[in-house]
């Protein structure tokens, strides 16, 4: 029964969002790619080159991801009033905590920061569950409970390793010049996430084997895209500094698929117009357009402002604001991207060239 | 045997405000380091200092404040300082990386990571560079050099920097408000920063962000009570998240201070973190229609 269902789903759904190289690239293979390619360019701890690089794609990849979010939620009355509490008082929450942070910079700034930075790879982990969730769901692939036990258990054990790894010095860690707090965790607990984080591998490879023989089906390759990306971004380069810039760039990128390919189909649907190529390419550009200019805004405009209007160093009002504005993006991107509600996983089906191809055959006819 | 010097200087980079009394070339002017254990006065020459740090200089004297925004730095220097140091000795910048002869008490080294100031020891491995020597406040470095230490020979209470402030060579000692030595008392850290001066004022006491951060939480409690019949399940499960996230910034401010090992407890509250950051996952949850 299980296995029928899975397979009319997949029977009516494209497995991939765009194509599959298009898909692949973005999801993560392009990383995979130039961390391939990364040990030919790098000349030493700090690689100008790969730095430079790294901050113009910030600009492009990161920051955009995170207005995109404040795009998804804001950019409708009805989107903002499907959860009040989200669009209202996170940022009332947030504002409270910066602005504590601004006027205690020795006793709050430190913990703010310590909130946010950590939460980030927590939340790095629910992204990549989620996209592999979803390409499961599009590929009609059902992963049996202890397969996704395992596959959650993988994701959150690359939270473990990678804090840890981080938390078992006593040593200050440095954000921005704003000196905060390591935990101090006995190095033993980092040997343990280790060791969760390759048991929960093997489990997931064992049901992900058996599944596939039982169903003389490949594994989809999308599917476990997201894990592997995941491990080259926390295991392979992760302890390396220069490549560990290019990380939140192509978080960034994944976010950025998914949230355009829903915009693209909610703006399709909503307009009831035909999504003609005209109109994909123009909404993605205005799409495109606003989030980089709200990223922008938020991790370029609003640090100036902070430091000319307050007198704050631009060091710590950076510090600051990027905690703030990650912070918020934590909190509202986990609210509004629950894969068990309808209005997030139907529009997340969509395949947009074949929404292109179904609304021209609509207008001809 | 001589330990190492240690000594971890934050210094922000520009600011803005311009100073019209601000000499227009690069002077080597006063740089007062207030500390917890009182005021540190360096005399600077920018001379042969490092080309990020003559940088610095330029910019300050051309209308930019240093200001403090690292609150963990640490004031240390080596237990068995020599006294023989002349002042034009520990003046003299030494070129990055090489540090033939171990630093001075009192010197101020640069180190050319990041836009922080570092006076830190040879043993590091890191390039430093002598950009000033200590002109008053050597009652200071002995009340900094009196607190505890753990075996590694790191300090156990963090020895703050209160802020960095740049002087023009000439002004007058009186106006640059040196405050005096004062005892570090290991036990009443929150004693010592509560009564700290700073620009001649007197700093809020350490304990206030905690005061107000619990009552933000009664605040947020007494809202949901009150809003109890009229509040959303979801939204009343939120207010709790956000109440739980409140307290644990609050617990980590109380015992995870800067710099001081936290150890089991480190341990737990990092567990702790990963819990609350699981339960946020049901922040607003979808109105029930919704889940599929």
């Amino acid at each position: 029964m299980e296995e029928r269902a899975a397979v009319s789903v997949r029977a009516s759904v494209s497995p991939y969002l765009v194509s599959l190289p298009i898909d692949f690239l973005l999801l993560g293979g392009g990383s995979i790619v130039l961390f391939i390619l990364l040990p030919y360019l790098y000349e030493g701890p700090m690689t100008p080159r790969l730095l430079t690089a790294s901050l113009w794609l910030t600009w492009l990849g990161n920051w955009p991801h995170n207005a995109a979010t404040n795009y998804r939620l804001y950019s409708s009355l009805s989107a903002a009033r499907q959860y009040p509490f989200t669009a209202v008082g996170v940022p009332l929450l947030v504002l409270l905590g910066a602005l504590a942070s601004f006027a205690e910079p020795e006793r709050v700034a430190p913990y703010f920061i310590k909130l946010t930075l950590s939460w980030i790879l927590y939340h790095y982990c629910g992204q990549s569950i989620g996209v592999s969730l979803l390409y499961a769901r599009r590929s009609g692939h059902q992963p049996s409970s202890l397969e996704r036990w395992a596959l959650l258990s993988f994701f959150y054990s690359t939270f473990f390793c990678r804090s840890l790894w981080s938390e078992t010095s006593n040593r200050s860690l440095q954000y921005f010049g704003v000196t905060y707090p390591r935990f101090g965790v006995p190095v033993f607990f980092s040997y343990v996430a280790a060791a969760w984080c390759y048991a929960s591998i093997a489990v997931f490879l064992y049901c992900l084997a058996r599944g596939c023989a039982r169903t003389r089906r490949p594994p989809p390759l999308l599917y476990l895209l997201p894990g592997v990306t995941h491990y080259v971004w926390f295991f392979v380069a992760g302890p390396q500094d220069p490549w560990v810039q290019f990380v939140p760039f192509f978080h960034g990128l994944q976010y950025l698929l998914i949230a355009w390919a829903m915009q693209i189909k909610q703006d399709a649907d909503r307009r009831g117009r035909a999504a003609t190529p005209w109109f994909v390419a123009l909404r993605s550009l205005r799409w495109y357009g606003v989030n980089l200019a709200v990223g922008g805004c938020l991790f370029w405009v609003i640090p100036r402002l902070v430091t000319s209007v307050g007198g704050v160093p631009l060091a710590f009002a950076s510090a600051i604001v990027f905690a703030a504005v990650q912070l918020q993006h934590s909190f509202v991107d986990g609210v509004i991207w629950k894969l068990r509600t309808r209005s997030v996983v139907s529009p997340l089906l969509v395949n947009v060239p074949a929404l292109v191809r179904a609304d021209k055959r609509k207008v001809l006819a | 045997m001589r330990r190492p010097l240690i000594i971890a200087l934050a210094l922000a980079g520009a600011l803005g405000n311009a100073h019209a009394q601000a000499p227009a070339e690069s002077a080597a002017g006063r740089l007062v380091v207030r500390t917890i254990a009182g005021d540190l006065l360096f005399t600077m020459d920018d001379s042969d200092a490092a080309r990020r740090f003559r940088t610095l200089v330029r910019a300050r004297a051309t209308g930019t404040a240093f200001t403090r925004f690292d609150p963990g730095a640490f004031v240390e220097w080596p237990l068995a300082a020599s006294a023989s140091a002349s002042a034009p000795d520990a003046s003299t910048a030494l070129p990055t990386p090489a540090i033939a002869t171990p630093l001075q008490r009192g010197a101020l080294v640069f180190a050319p990571r990041g836009s922080v100031l570092l006076l830190l020891g040879p043993s590091t491995g890191q390039g430093l560079a002598l950009i000033a020597h200590l002109e008053t406040g050597e009652a200071v470095l002995d009340q900094l050099a009196s607190v505890p230490r753990d075996r590694h020979a790191r300090p156990r209470r963090a020895l703050t920097v209160l802020g960095v402030e740049w002087f023009a060579p000439a002004t007058p000692l009186a106006d640059l408000h040196l405050a005096p030595a004062r005892r570090v008392h290991r036990a009443s850290a929150a004693s010592v920063l509560g009564a700290s001066v700073r620009h001649g004022r007197r700093t809020r006491p350490r304990d206030q962000p905690i005061f107000i951060g619990v009552a933000l939480m009664v605040l947020l409690g007494a809202l949901k009570i009150a809003l109890r019949r009229r509040l959303p399940r979801r939204h009343s499960v939120s207010i709790d998240l956000v109440m739980m996230t409140i307290g644990f910034v609050l617990l980590l401010m109380m015992r995870l201070p800067l710099g001081s090992p936290a150890g089991w407890i480190g341990t737990l509250l990092f567990v702790g973190l990963a819990v609350l950051y699981r339960m946020l996952g049901h922040f607003e949850e979808p109105a029930e229609k919704e889940h599929s």
